[in-house]
């Protein structure tokens, strides 16, 4: 089966502001394929390169040198046919109309996608119901929350009913409600079959919502995995934080098998990382033991486990 | 205090203006702007067939051409607040005047170097007599004299941005309208004449008119006077509008609000 | 064509709301007493249509000028602009049409300056040949849309083009008569002025408040249709161009 999206040796540069100096390499040598039908998670830090390769697959930015095709059209070569069949939504607050109504921004980018004007008013009012913004259809954008306006962008996206959809940052900026909505109006389109490539910095995003998960760093793509390989990296190198932690204590736990780190946070908390799961309980219960009350469990930041699992390869902390 | 901000606030303004403009830009784009609107005004002597009013729009208009770049701080701060910069700037606990004050400083300088570059352009086309080296001094004070109201409107543009050029663009025309840059204003009645005397541009032209033809008169020193005192009364009212600005956008929290 | 039409209803929708666009037409009055006040000076009535016309085309052509680039900008920094470029519709589509609902609602300019000339000079302002005038006007504006088009795509470039978009105006309304018609200029700039739209629209609608009869009408509405056709022709192919540009260095985008 033909993939939906694919790269191959992708390289991007940008001319640095200043002559002399070289030029900044933001994608380098990526290759990667998206199956059709899939949630393909592009994670990484910021500066990492996903917005770039998204820019390039949706053929508004041009690839230094390599190749890629959306559903085989090639982005340089054709990018008039992959304009057709692809959607594109920002996350963040720019990319809408704001003097004018989510019904009217709609209008208007149906006519620039061909949308027949026919159907045009019944297709706007069935993505304003998807995206429960139907009662709000007809206030201006600049009254709307931040959540509001992030479903309107993917109506937007969503109006020439593309089969590839390119989210670039979708949930970045919303409250956790929000971001949780917003995935799960992600998800039913997957079971439309159509293809989803979404970028993120948020693993538990991406371990949430994605099929699979290209891990990308400094412009390099460092491998493709499940959802389940995340999960067990954000389970494996689980953190544990505490207050209140007396200095004998400190020295106590640093001598638990399995803990990799003790370090003080500035404010006194206690921050123990670990190296191999399961022995978070038992971190915890001599914790409890030593009179500490104040204690819970973070996720490790993307860049801890990129460091851990890649080494080198991965982000200096 | 206020003059270490204000400094400081000079330097960001010159190198504002260099990102804004290169060279090319501003010879090619800005000042054969401001040469075309002054040849397309002096051309009216054409029209109605007088070689003294091509001599007497060109001197308007060049004159005019600094209250123009003058005033334009108005829509260029709110400019600014649409980017986002103004909010960095009100955090820091100073009045804002010093801060606005020293960011257009550059534009007077900017405005008279213009005025000059435009007369010598235009005027070996034209023959214009008189003592041009009391060129410069006079728009200086046209330039002074004009700051005042662009203060005002900067005010005003903070408050409503989406306004801010509409405002700037209607003053400055009421200005060149009514204040004798194309024509003297005695074609006026009475009471027009008289609101012209509250704004710039009116005295500091009567004073550059009598040097050019008259030389250092009493006459001259006192236009150039009376327009350094109406730049200083709006000068004065921008004060109190700045004032209420501060006032206002730290109370109800627009100052931040995304145009 | 439907497309067009989404950005004219589009910018009728915003343009309300965003007096930047269309407010040229607000300083027609001034500088309509501007023009009146010389001709009342040199007591030449003969001339009010000169007088009445001429802050109208300037507010138009200005309009015309201003708003293109206001849109790019907006559009460049609200990422509208890379959205457009990830459709399949020619960004120039959209914008003629956003461009041209501003010029039609800066239009009001005409009857405000007559009105002005009516109300503070008592001058009256009498159209011989109303189906000429509204002729001429049709196509001078579509033409002006056309012709700024170039002007707009400079602005897609870099904000420094901002400058040469701005250095449009003036020397277009010399050349182009807006006050003083081009044959009254020295001989040597006839040529130039004669390839530029205004000159011909700006005749023809003076023509047709004053002169008894207009000659040639055909031909020049004709001249102004085929050189706005030609700054149609060159701006879109220039706004592809630099649309294209941006692409290549990534200047599409300020983020």
């Amino acid at each position: 089966m033909q993939s939906a999206v694919t790269t191959t040796a992708l390289r991007r540069e940008f001319k640095p502001r200043k002559r002399g100096l070289d030029p900044i390499t933001a994608l380098d040598d990526v290759s990667l394929a998206v199956e059709p039908g899939e949630i393909h998670g592009l994670l990484g830090p910021n500066g990492a390169g996903k917005t770039t390769l998204v820019k390039i697959l949706s053929t508004i930015l041009t690839p230094t040198s390599g190749t890629a095709t959306v559903l085989g059209h090639d982005v340089v070569e054709d990018p008039g046919a992959v304009r057709r069949v692809i959607g594109l939504v920002f996350g963040g607050d720019r990319g809408l109309y704001t003097l004018l109504s989510a019904r009217h921004n709609l209008e208007y980018w149906a006519a620039l996608y061909g949308v027949p004007s026919r159907d045009t008013g019944s297709r706007i009012d069935a993505l304003l119901a998807r995206v429960g913004l139907t009662r709000r259809a007809d206030d201006r954008v600049e009254t709307y929350s931040r959540g509001m306006r992030q479903r309107l962008h993917l109506a937007r996206g969503l109006i020439s009913d593309p089969e590839v959809l390119f989210l670039d940052e979708p949930t970045v900026g919303l409250d956790p409600v929000a971001s949780l909505e917003f995935r799960q109006l992600v998800m039913t389109l997957r079971e439309e079959g159509k293809t989803i490539f979404l970028t993120t910095h948020d693993m538990g995003e991406a371990e949430a919502i994605c099929d699979r998960v290209s891990l990308i760093d400094r412009g390099a793509l460092l491998a493709t995995e499940g959802p389940e390989t995340l999960g067990r990296w954000i389970t494996a190198y689980e953190r544990v934080e505490a207050r209140g932690v007396t200095d004998d204590a400190a020295t106590m736990v640093s001598g638990l098998p399995g803990v990799m780190s003790t370090q003080r946070l500035p404010d006194g908390t206690l921050r123990i990382e670990t190296a191999v799961t399961g022995v978070v309980r038992p971190i915890m219960e001599a914790l409890l033991a030593a009179g500490v009350t104040e204690l819970g469990t973070r996720p490790p930041s993307l860049e801890e486990v990129y460091l851990r699992v890649f080494g080198d390869r991965g982000l200096q902390v | 205090m206020t003059i270490r901000i204000a400094a400081n606030a000079a330097r960001v303004g010159y190198r504002e203006t260099r990102s804004q403009y290169t060279w090319r830009s501003w010879l090619f784009g800005w000042v054969l702007r401001l040469v075309a609107q002054t040849l397309f005004f002096a051309a009216m002597g054409i029209l109605v067939g007088s070689d003294d009013l091509i001599e007497f729009a060109l001197i308007g208009n060049v004159a005019a051409g600094v209250t123009l770049m003058v005033l334009g701080i108005g829509p260029d701060t709110a400019w600014e607040r649409s980017q986002g910069t103004l909010p960095l700037l009100i955090a820091a606990p100073r009045s804002l005047l010093p801060v606005f004050a020293g960011r257009n400083v550059f534009h007077l300088v900017q405005g008279v170097g213009e005025g000059l570059v435009i007369f010598v352009l235009v005027a070996p086309w034209v023959g214009v007599e008189g003592n041009y080296l009391w060129l410069p001094p006079a728009l200086m004070a046209i330039a002074l004299g004009s700051y005042g109201l662009g203060l005002f409107i900067a005010a005003f543009a903070i408050r409503k941005p989406r306004w801010g050029n509409t405002i700037y663009n209607l003053v400055y025309w009421t200005t060149v309208a009514i204040g004798g840059v194309n024509v003297s204003r005695t074609v006026f009645p009475h009471w027009v004449q008289q609101v012209g005397s509250f704004l710039p541009l009116v005295h500091g032209l009567t004073g550059l008119r009598e040097l050019l033809s008259n030389g250092f008169t009493g006459a001259a020193v006192g236009q150039l006077g009376l327009e350094l005192a109406v730049g200083a009364a709006w000068f004065t009212v921008a004060l109190a509008g700045f004032a209420l600005f501060s006032q206002g956008g730290r109370k109800d929290g627009t100052i931040d609000l995304v145009e | 064509m439907s497309r067009y039409l989404a950005g004219f209803r589009m910018q009728l929708r915003a343009g309300i709301r965003t007096p930047s666009y269309w407010m040229t037409i607000l300083t027609t009055p001034a500088q309509t007493i501007l023009f009146l006040s010389v001709i009342t000076a040199f007591d030449r009535p003969d001339l009010t249509a000169h007088a009445v016309i001429a802050p109208a085309v300037v507010s138009m052509w200005g309009a015309s000028v201003w708003t293109g680039g206001a849109i790019v900008r907006n559009d460049r920094w609200g990422a509208m602009l890379e959205l457009h470029a990830a459709t399949p519709t020619s960004y120039a589509v959209p914008v003629i049409g956003r461009m041209s609902a501003t010029l039609l609602l800066s239009l009001a300019a005409i009857p405000l300056a007559m009105a002005t000339a009516w109300l503070t000079f008592g001058l009256d302002v009498g159209v011989r040949h109303p189906w000429v005038l509204a002729a001429a006007l049709v196509v001078t504006t579509a033409a002006m849309v056309s012709t700024a088009l170039i002007f707009t795509s400079m602005t897609v470039l870099s904000r420094a083009a901002i400058t040469f978009q701005n250095s449009a105006s003036y020397p277009i309304l010399l050349l182009g008569g807006a006050f003083v018609p081009l044959d009254l200029l020295p001989g040597w700039v006839h040529p130039i002025g004669r390839l530029i739209f205004l000159s011909w629209g700006t005749d023809l609608v003076r023509d047709s408040i004053t002169a008894a009869t207009v000659e040639d009408l055909w031909l020049r509405l004709g001249m102004v249709l085929l050189l706005g056709a030609a700054g149609l022709a060159a701006g879109t192919r220039l706004l592809r161009m630099v649309m294209h540009r941006v692409t290549v260095t990534g200047e599409i985008s300020v983020a």
